[in-house]
């Protein structure tokens, strides 16, 4: 992770937008988050996405790769 | 994402937590990660076979041994990349033989997916729909896989056959949008 980039806002996509985004480059590259309870993931979920609970997200921050941009939802 | 998982409208997976992550330690050599998603492939061709053996309906049938000769495309690839490997057996046969198909791509036993899907074989809207769903719960359940290993050999592996299910689901997406 660059130094500048803790100072960096998040960037919203709309869900078109998401789409696209993916769809334009490896499933390697980036990390799809679903911070969504269990039972929303289970109703439902993006293909590929890991499940970090947004309570849990704090802690668990230690499992996403720094190198890579995370797609949350 | 702006409005979430209501705003999507694209594929999604109705796996369950950990689907199908009872398959791996995720220390597993590659042979053994070769070995197991054509497993997995093979799970799933026995079970479109089966599938298209019990309809009555051309429709269906057809579009069931489809999808089961593509699971053999599937193991074939798998077939070359294990081929490929160091040590390797040179022959197809004995190689099946230490195959075990433990479940369906995807992670689950044919009669669960099925009780999810009561209609498939029915009716090709329903058949269409148990198969889109068994795609994308694999293709959902290799990048877990990918996301469990460290090894960039490993990864690559399930990451090849999650674009082969990408590719697949598309094919699927163009069936159901010429229905019978």
């Amino acid at each position: 992770m660059r130094l500048m980039d803790l100072f960096s806002r998040a960037k919203t996509m709309e869900a078109d937008e998401a789409r696209r985004w993916m769809e334009g480059r490896p499933p390697e590259s980036f990390t799809l988050i679903d911070v969504r309870q269990p039972e929303e993931y289970e109703r439902g979920h993006l293909p590929g996405a890991v499940l970090i609970p947004l309570p849990e997200l704090e802690k668990r921050l230690g499992e996403i790769d720094p190198e890579k941009p995370v797609l949350a939802y | 994402m702006n409005g979430g998982i209501d705003a999507w409208d694209g594929l999604m997976s109705k796996a369950q937590v950990g689907q199908g992550m009872y398959l791996i330690e995720g220390d597993e050599t590659e042979e053994e990660v070769v070995a197991l998603a054509y497993g997995l492939e093979e799970g799933s061709r026995r079970f479109y076979r089966e599938l298209a053996g019990r309809s009555d309906l051309p429709e269906v049938r057809r579009l069931f041994e489809t999808l089961h000769d593509a699971e053999i495309r599937h193991e074939d690839r798998l077939w070359e990349r294990y081929r490929a490997l160091p040590g390797s057996f040179g022959d197809r046969r004995a190689f099946e033989e230490h195959v075990v198909p433990r479940a369906l791509e995807g992670g689950l036993a044919p009669d669960q997916l099925l009780a999810g899907n009561p209609g498939a074989g029915r009716g090709y809207a329903e058949s269409l729909d148990l198969a889109m769903a068994l795609e994308t719960d694999a293709l959902d359940l290799y990048l877990r896989m990918a996301a469990a290993f460290d090894k960039s050999e490993i990864r690559s592996i399930f990451f090849a056959l999650a674009e082969e299910e990408r590719v697949h689901l598309e094919k699927l997406g163009v069936l159901r949008g010429c229905e019978p």
